[in-house]
């Protein structure tokens, strides 16, 4: 019986081992396995170098199209084709050109006259191909750029009567041109994103919308319930269709403000809470293991650090203990 | 040349642009795949696949082509890449391992190495979305699987599960390759001084 044969593999060990993601004892077992026969580390050196060297050329590969690359040939092989086609020896060659140049001309306007007419009537649309990233940049100087195979488009009288994208599918960087008078937003499924000022990324998928901030404010509302968040930089917020609820996750930061301040917490997990105490008092917080992952939503500015402190508690119902060297713990009560 | 590569040569001989488009787009990865091996660029990749087609479309005639037309075009486009590099004198361990390509098993392996690329690449096109796109997140993006996670709305058991089942259709690929390979390897260390 083959020992390494596809079945008998640790694909758990091997996983792990080739996305980096080894917890120590993990590591040892996979050692255990590989020194346990020549053959394991045969099959696995022969999966290392396969994810390492033998996919490494697929965004060559996914990023060409034999389709338009074909075109691409085929236009040349035209311009040689013609070349060799023969001319009647009584013909002027000249004299044939202008016809042809004037015929050339009147075709080009009619062509150019047609698309703007176009332009003018349906609403423009952008979408990056499968492999493709694409950046656009819209009338109002806003700049979006298109990961592969997302969708957008510009609602009619973009940069006239409005300033709004309607997002189809896929991920998209919005870097936004500031305009007071008319405000950006985009249209994803349930929600819309409105621009005060920002960068950020929306990821729109079948069920879920991703929204991530790298710069200024948006606020995201939910069409069905009526439902906002304003999300800051640093702040993400993923959307459900299916449960039709929020999750933001992160922690506002007051970057121009030289005094530290307390952000306001959204769903925001303890232990970021306790960063965050530690950051503005420069008071060290431990927050015990158990209570961790406990999500605090609070506006605590402009508060002393014990009262702040008696409202996480009161409001998650637990209790700090302070210790000889002034570590304030947070646990269960 | 096998009858029906010969064939598909004498109609490109005789201008048939149906049967030269059909050739092209069958193949054209797999030689585009090869210039990018040696010139890490889409665009010149894909430049120098092309010039060898328009080469063989135009003086077909005037060209002698013995063991196979793939074969022939492979070795046009590894030569067309080897004197790019070297005009440019860039990369000089690459113009170094590769040298000049006179070895007709050496050739015989790139493109049995390229074929067999293609085939993975194919495998992955091929995964189910959600677990091409954790593949490709974990594997190009180089995204920790707890970030993939949090960005699909999912567990990280099922982005590990995910990354596991593109594994296991790529190796079933190689599986099928390593024998062909050894066979290949044996041949060439016989060859050996």
């Amino acid at each position: 019986m083959n020992s390494t044969s596809a079945k008998n593999l640790p694909w758990d060990l091997i996983t792990g081992s080739l996305c980096n993601s080894l917890s120590a004892e993990d590591d040892l077992r996979l050692r255990q396995w590989l020194d346990s026969d020549p053959s394991n580390r045969a099959a696995y050196d022969k999966l290392h170098e396969m994810w390492d060297k033998g996919v490494e050329d697929y965004n060559f590969y996914r990023l060409t199209d034999e389709n338009k690359s074909w075109e691409k040939l085929r236009t040349n092989l035209a311009f040689e084709n013609n070349r060799k086609i023969p001319v009647h020896k009584s013909y002027n060659k000249k004299f044939l050109f202008y016809p042809f140049a004037a015929v050339a001309a009147v075709l080009l306007i009619v062509f150019l006259g047609f698309i703007y007419i176009s332009s003018k009537s349906r609403p423009a649309e952008y979408m990056a191909e499968r492999g493709e990233q694409k950046s656009v940049i819209l009338t109002d100087g806003t700049t979006v750029t298109l990961m592969q195979t997302a969708h957008i488009k510009l609602l009619k009288g973009y940069n006239k009567e409005n300033r709004t994208v309607i997002l189809n599918y896929g991920r998209v960087m919005f870097d936004i041109a500031q305009q007071d008078e008319i405000p950006f937003l985009v249209k994803a499924g349930d929600i819309t994103v409105k621009d005060i000022g920002t960068t950020f990324t929306i990821d729109k998928g079948s069920d879920t919308v991703f929204i991530e901030v790298a710069s200024g404010i948006v606020e995201v509302s939910n069409n069905i319930t009526n439902e906002f968040r304003k999300l800051t930089a640093g702040m993400s917020l993923a959307y459900s269709t299916t449960s039709q609820t929020f999750n933001v996750t992160g922690i506002e930061e007051v970057i121009q403000d030289p005094k530290p301040e307390l952000p306001v917490f959204i769903n925001t997990p303890l232990s970021k809470v306790a960063t965050a105490l530690q950051k503005t008092y420069g008071k060290t917080v431990v927050v015990n293991d158990s209570i961790e992952n406990k999500k605090l939503t609070a506006k605590l500015q402009d508060m002393e650090f014990v009262t702040a402190l008696e409202i996480i508690c009161e409001s998650l119902d637990l209790k700090y203990t302070i210790t000889a060297d002034s570590l304030y713990i947070l646990g269960k009560k | 040349m096998d009858a029906v590569e010969q064939n598909i040569w004498i109609q490109i001989r005789n201008k048939n642009t149906v049967v030269f488009e059909k050739f092209y787009k069958q193949h054209y990865r797999a030689f585009y795949l090869v210039a990018c091996k040696y010139l890490r660029n889409g665009n010149e990749a894909e430049e120098v696949v092309n010039d060898v087609f328009m080469k063989i479309w135009e003086d077909g005639s005037e060209i002698q082509i013995d063991i196979s037309l793939k074969s022939y075009i492979y070795k046009a486009i590894i030569n067309r890449c080897l004197n790019i590099i070297q005009k440019s004198k860039r990369q000089t361990i690459l113009q170094t391992g590769y040298g000049q390509i006179n070895n007709e098993a050496y050739e015989s392996r790139q493109i049995e190495e390229n074929e067999l690329k293609i085939k993975l690449f194919n495998a992955i096109d091929n995964l189910p979305e959600q677990c091409r796109k954790v593949f490709m997140m974990s594997r190009f993006d180089d995204m920790k699987q707890h970030d993939i996670a949090n960005q699909l709305g999912i567990s990280v058991k099922t982005v590990k599960n995910h990354i596991t089942r593109a594994l296991k259709d790529l190796n079933k690929i190689i599986e099928i390759f390593t024998t062909i390979f050894l066979l290949i390897k044996n041949f060439l260390t016989g060859l050996g001084p």
